[in-house]
């Protein structure tokens, strides 16, 4: 009994900083969403706020643009993080860590500057471009930024996460994998089937649990597609924001709804991945 | 009008009649009764206090000329130590005040708040603003207070809750190497914009320029402003804004980008000038192109003008909120602010470049002379800038405008 007296009181403050910030902000958004603000004088609980975000257009092509951008993300830093740290693994442990830890450190809005002074049509590279003759005139590049694909937010996502996701799978293949493959070569297994039947499984945990991360902070995060981002539609976070800043006050209701409906679609998604997850663990 | 918007102003109305009613039993003591001691005891008062200076907080000669230059006079002359709280959004202060109003708290932390038009509008409607003051500064015999553009704010009732610190115009910007004769009205901006296509934009409303430039557009297609002082009229708006939209609808396709995104902001707009992505510029501040040509960023080339119908003009205030706990002090700073040697140094175009609030005719020789000369090859002399005055249309028609503007222009 003592010993579990300690853990409770060990995970005490971590558990209230948990419960007060995050469940309290959580029912709080809740609560407003729901109609009830009575610091404007509003106190009726209804669902209007829903019904009207869910019969708006708009809504769902926020909705669609933020599952593409947090896809796309997620699918293409995962492939990078896995193919990078398949390379990486032999070599020694500080290159490796010099490489990846370094853009983990940089804030996320720093990196959504830096790739838009490299990538805008007045950018380094447009300019590079224009130099080496590749395009007439710098205005002649591509438009990344601000444009229809979103490439902007996720060349951003895919540099600062890609590096997250190849340290956690590099932890997992420095662990046992390199004896267990040793022992698939001396059986005779291709470089195919070591990678399929003895490598991947053991870091598809680490794959799953780091892209899942990412997956949930790209749909849910708001900075870079704030400055990267098109005029409309814009991902949920942002119109989410958008209508809390509306000068309307009654505007609160529907920015709060937004935010309950991100929190419960990143719920979904990462219980529908996390049960995907282990049907493939054992299929 | 759509359904959203319709139960938006329901809401709104609501909420509003729900604050004020709060107001009148809770805190509403202060906000009623307005100043009545002498100012000389005001300065007494204040001595030895802090005010605290809630404003927008995006500007980089703005904060300096607040930090640099009027922090440390009103030290020395009042004793008063100014603390400034940087905003993103000016809404955020009426927000955080309304807040404060219904859970009845009586000592805010805000002194003076840097406002106008719609914010100044809502914060009125709920009794957020202590007064009358303004009128009785000593500073406010420079002032105007007979003129429309000085006693109401967006067409709202001013009525001494706030007192004038400065006056902006809407101005265009273009850059003289690139461009010979730049389109003075709404036609000559159409077929400029198909002779050089991607070479022009304007932000996207609810920026402040942007909804600027589209109520610009408003005046200028429709050919009048009038309608727009007198309150909100739906048929009168239908037919106008409709009218509008289909202009900017014309226009988008030979916009930056074919107007398939916007800038988000006049900053952004101003970089895509200084890079030379777009010929064109616009601000609501008649010395930013001066000041920026002065800082290297702008092209040597560049040129302000307005538009052969006029532009837009508003006066912008300071206000003191009903829970302020230094109204004395606010005071004081309000009367500083604006008082002639800090509108003459506010209006230098090296710093802020801001238009003066004062009435040059009521101001002595040497203050009147330092207000009125040129400054710069990018500015507009002042007469030029007077005589082109156009008034902001009322809040319900911008907000109304803004709105429509994402419906009928951005999302189709």
């Amino acid at each position: 009994m003592g010993s579990r007296l300690k853990i409770a009181l060990l995970l005490a403050p971590a558990l209230v900083v948990i419960g007060v910030l995050f469940a309290g902000g959580l029912v709080a958004a809740l609560v407003q969403s729901l109609g009830y603000f009575p610091a404007i004088g509003m106190t009726q609980v209804n669902l209007a706020a829903y019904r009207e975000i869910l019969t708006d257009g708009d809504f769902l092509n926020s909705l669609l643009l933020t599952v593409y951008v947090a896809g796309a993300s997620t699918g293409i830093s995962t492939v990078l993080a896995v193919l990078a740290a398949l390379t990486l693994r032999r070599s020694s442990g500080r290159l490796s860590a010099v490489v990846f830890q370094l853009p983990i450190t940089v804030p996320h809005l720093v990196a959504a500057v830096g790739i838009s002074l490299v990538v805008s049509q007045t950018g380094l590279g447009a300019r590079l471009a224009a130099g080496l003759g590749l395009i007439g005139e710098p205005k002649d590049f591509p438009a990344l930024l601000y444009d229809r694909y979103s490439i902007g937010i996720i060349l951003t996502y895919v540099w600062k996460e890609t590096p997250f996701v190849a340290l956690v799978v590099l932890a997992s293949l420095r662990g046992v994998a390199a004896d267990l493959e040793d022992v698939a070569r001396t059986l005779g297994a291709g470089a195919w089937q070591r990678f399929w039947y003895v490598v991947f499984p053991v870091i598809s945990p680490g794959i799953v649990a780091a892209s899942l991360i990412v997956f949930a902070f790209t749909f849910g995060a708001f900075e870079v597609p704030y400055l990267l981002g098109k005029t409309y539609p814009t991902i949920l976070p942002v119109t989410a924001y958008n209508e809390y800043r509306d000068i309307d006050l009654s505007a609160r209701p529907i920015a709060m709804a937004i935010n309950i409906l991100i929190a419960a679609l990143t719920a979904v998604f990462a219980a529908a991945y996390l049960r995907f997850a282990r049907d493939l663990g054992r299929g | 009008m759509s359904f959203r918007a319709s139960m938006v102003v329901a809401l709104t109305m609501t909420s509003l009649l729900f604050v004020s009613a709060c107001g009148g039993t809770g805190t509403g003591g202060a906000g009623s009764s307005g100043e009545d001691r002498p100012f000389s005891k005001l300065e007494r008062e204040a001595r030895g206090t802090t005010v605290n200076i809630s404003m927008y907080g995006g500007d980089d000669a703005i904060n300096a000329y607040v930090d640099d230059y009027v922090k440390p006079r009103l030290e020395k002359k009042y004793d008063i130590t100014l603390e400034r709280t940087p905003l993103s959004d000016t809404a955020d202060a009426v927000n955080k005040l309304l807040d404060e109003k219904t859970a009845g708290k009586d000592k805010g932390t805000i002194d003076l708040v840097w406002i106008n038009g719609e914010n100044f509008a809502t914060g009125a409607d709920a009794g957020l603003w202590y007064g009358p003051w303004a009128e009785k500064l000593p500073n406010a015999k420079y002032i105007d207070w007979s003129s429309q553009s000085i006693n109401h704010d967006f067409g709202y009732p001013v009525e001494g809750r706030e007192a004038p610190w400065g006056k902006a115009q809407f101005v265009m910007i273009y850059d003289a190497a690139k461009v010979d004769d730049p389109p003075k009205d709404t036609d000559e901006l159409l077929s400029w914009t198909r002779e050089h296509p991607g070479r022009f934009t304007y932000p996207a409303p609810p920026d402040f320029t942007g909804n600027a430039f589209v109520e610009q557009m408003l005046y200028g297609v429709t050919g009048e402003f009038k309608p727009f002082q007198k309150p909100f009229d739906q048929k009168t708006f239908d037919r106008a804004s409709s009218e509008t939209y289909e202009y900017l609808d014309k226009l988008e396709s030979n916009l930056w980008r074919s107007g398939e995104t916007y800038p988000t902001s006049s900053t952004k707009l101003d970089e895509l000038y200084q890079n030379g992505e777009v010929w064109l510029d616009m601000s609501y501040n008649p010395q930013l192109a001066q000041r920026q040509v002065d800082k290297g960023l702008f092209p040597k080339s560049t040129r302000t003008y307005v538009f052969d119908y006029g532009t837009l003009n508003n006066t912008h205030y300071v206000a003191i909120p009903f829970n302020s706990p230094n109204k004395a002090g606010a005071q004081v700073v309000a009367n500083f602010l604006e008082s002639p040697e800090a509108q003459i140094k506010k209006q230098d175009p090296g710093g802020w470049g801001d238009l003066t609030a004062l009435d040059i005719g009521k101001l002595p020789q040497d203050a009147r002379k330092k207000l009125t000369e040129p400054q710069g090859a990018a500015t507009l002399p002042t007469e030029v800038l007077q005589k082109n005055r156009l008034p902001e249309a009322r809040t319900k028609w911008l907000l109304e405008l803004q709105d429509g503007w994402q419906e009928n222009v951005l999302k189709r």
